[in-house]
């Protein structure tokens, strides 16, 4: 008799009531599993740099490079396919300041990069290339083509070399970039101000 | 018995109220992710659209400076870059003899609910 009592004091759950418990409990952990496997992934997503990111600051310094260009007797603007270089101001590592120097964008097949020398005053007098800085990577394929009135024919035309005196109108650069997941291609137009 | 009175379970009540309190915080936390990732992908639309604008903008200098009043009337159209459809508007207006000023506005859509407008403004010279 003594021991029934104590057994419907120590009385445990039934069946039914330990099933509603795991069922409430199983559901409750799913979606809080679910909350955070989602809310994960959005965030590696929002983490993900994107790749335009890299190339819309390499347009930015491109143009300014270039609308800040200017006719200068020992510098001349000289343009190829794949290379191009011209006289403007540059942000001079020796002086700490801006001066007069020249740029060489020039792009690299081998190592699929666009590179971007500065050389101030000094440098050019000792030849000597400077490393590359803030140089583009995965270029698959790049053209610079320059823009021109030609006063023979009278008419503006695009030029693929650019060898004459003076500046060209301005300087378009169309380039392939191969981002690991899709190849992209871009083009960029700028005008020179100072040329006409 | 004794021991066992100090250590009774959670009421269902007690139980129901923190799972309403972390639904609560999830959704909030949730919310805000959602935000973040719409920022994202406008941010992705916009360095993809930025950059035809600026080409957008300069052809349509060119014009103008070539053509003046006789440049070619381009002012709509609509375009996809990626899987996102964009639709632009581009209109003159002669401010003083030689000068015009360019607007060009670019729309779409972003997620469901935002629409987007971006504007940008150029002078041009025409040069006879």
């Amino acid at each position: 008799m003594q021991s029934m009592k104590n057994n419907k004091h120590l009385a445990a759950f039934t069946l039914a009531e330990m099933l509603m418990v795991t069922l409430i409990l199983s559901v409750v952990a799913l979606a809080t599993f679910a909350t955070l496997n989602n809310g994960l992934k959005i965030w590696q997503r929002i983490n993900r740099q994107l790749p335009a990111e890299d190339l819309n600051f390499f347009f930015d310094k491109f143009s300014v490079d270039l609308r800040n260009s200017f006719k200068f007797s020992n510098i001349n603007f000289l343009g190829s396919a794949e290379k191009l270089e011209f006289a403007t101001l540059v942000n001079s590592p020796r002086l700490d300041n801006y001066t007069v120097g020249k740029l060489i964008y020039v792009f690299e097949p081998k190592s699929k990069t666009l590179n971007r020398y500065l050389m101030d005053y000094s440098a050019m007098y000792t030849g000597q290339l400077p490393e590359a800085a803030a140089s583009l990577k995965n270029v698959n394929a790049l053209k610079f083509q320059y823009y021109v009135f030609d006063l023979e024919q009278k008419e503006y035309l695009w030029q693929d070399e650019y060898r004459q005196a003076g500046l060209p109108l301005a300087v378009r650069v169309e380039l392939e970039l191969d981002n690991a997941k899709e190849i992209k291609e871009s083009i960029k137009t700028v005008s020179i101000p100072s040329s006409n | 018995m004794i021991l066992r009175t100090g250590n009774k379970g959670f009421t269902l009540v007690e139980v129901m109220l923190a799972t309403c309190v972390l639904s609560l915080g999830a959704v909030l936390i949730y919310e805000s992710f959602f935000s973040a990732l719409e920022s994202y992908n406008y941010c992705a639309d916009y360095l993809e659209a930025a950059p035809w604008m600026g080409e957008k903008i300069w052809q349509a200098q060119d014009n103008l400076r070539r053509f003046g009043a006789y440049a070619p009337a381009d002012n709509r159209g609509e375009f996809a870059l990626g899987n996102k459809n964009f639709k632009w508007e581009l209109s003159y207006r002669l401010i003083n003899p030689q000068l015009y000023q360019i607007d060009l506005t670019l729309f779409w859509q972003a997620g469901r609910r935002r629409k987007i407008k971006l504007s940008r403004s150029a002078y041009a010279i025409h040069e006879e």
